[in-house]
């Protein structure tokens, strides 16, 4: 099972591909940021399992003083994230290679 | 005729209010829905009209229940549950279903970003803005739930086996 490879959906990818390069950040402001391509109904589902993966880590975020409601909480990539990340984005590249000669 | 007229104008202030109105419909679905088990149970009614014919007497029944103290306590729960916040309703509904794990990761941060654009929309004074966006939240929660359903994972699990 540990030798299984970690492909990631659209939506990991996209996530983690954020998280990489722009550091940590609110899921709200990651649905803002991707441009329709997560949702806010799908997004804490997905950066939920990714957390259980161990590819994501989360923290709650108190609120500053005027504001009210519950915390909000802030995401940021692990180690094996990122590495899984680059993992899948060269194996695109490869298959990309392969299949087209791009 | 004084008395006459106070009962008159708070009869006349019963049927404006919203609350009345609500009971009104709670009570005919309760009804109908009741109608329909019979119906179906027994095959005693053979048009629409007996149905509801009979879903009416039904209504009248309860009516004469009105004043008894659990009409009482049920009619106050439903006006507390339609006054709550929708965030309110939709976050208790999610932590009677799912663990303390899944509300913790999933829905919690749902309301969060909920609360965060509602209030800021009640902040700016937009109303209708504001009323938007407890749709949307309703329906992103609505899906976020269908998500973390077994049936949701089921599907997810399909979907990793056939990529």
């Amino acid at each position: 099972m540990q030798n299984e490879f970690p492909k990631l959906s659209s939506k990991e990818m996209t996530a983690l591909e954020m998280l990489i390069h722009k550091g940590e950040m609110f899921g709200l402001e990651m649905v803002e940021a991707s441009e329709g391509e997560l949702k806010r109904g799908t997004i804490y589902v997905t950066l939920s399992r990714m957390c259980d993966k161990g590819y994501l880590d989360s923290r709650e975020e108190p609120r500053t003083m005027p504001e009210i409601g519950i915390p909000r909480r802030k995401y940021w990539a692990t180690g094996l994230g990122e590495k899984v990340y680059e993992a899948n984005v060269r194996a695109i590249e490869i298959f990309k290679e392969l299949a087209w000669g791009v | 005729m004084s008395n006459n007229i106070s009962s008159v104008k708070e009869l006349l202030e019963n049927l404006m209010s919203p609350r009345v109105w609500i009971r009104v419909i709670i009570f005919i679905s309760i009804g109908i829905v009741f109608v329909n088990i019979f119906t179906q149970l027994f095959g005693i009614f053979t048009s629409t009209n007996s149905a509801m014919g009979v879903s009416l007497l039904f209504l009248s029944i309860i009516n004469l229940f009105f004043s008894s103290r659990i009409i009482r306590s049920i009619d106050l729960m439903i006006w507390e549950i339609i006054n709550m916040p929708t965030f309110t309703i939709c976050s208790k509904v999610s932590n009677f279903i799912y663990s303390n794990k899944t509300q913790k990761d999933t829905f919690e941060p749902i309301v969060a970003d909920w609360q965060e654009e509602y209030f800021e929309a009640l902040f700016k004074n937009e109303i209708w803005k504001a009323r938007w966006i407890n749709v949307r939240y309703t329906y992103a929660f609505v899906v976020a739930m269908w998500q973390k359903s077994p049936i949701g994972d089921l599907i997810e699990f399909v979907r990793k086996i056939a990529s």
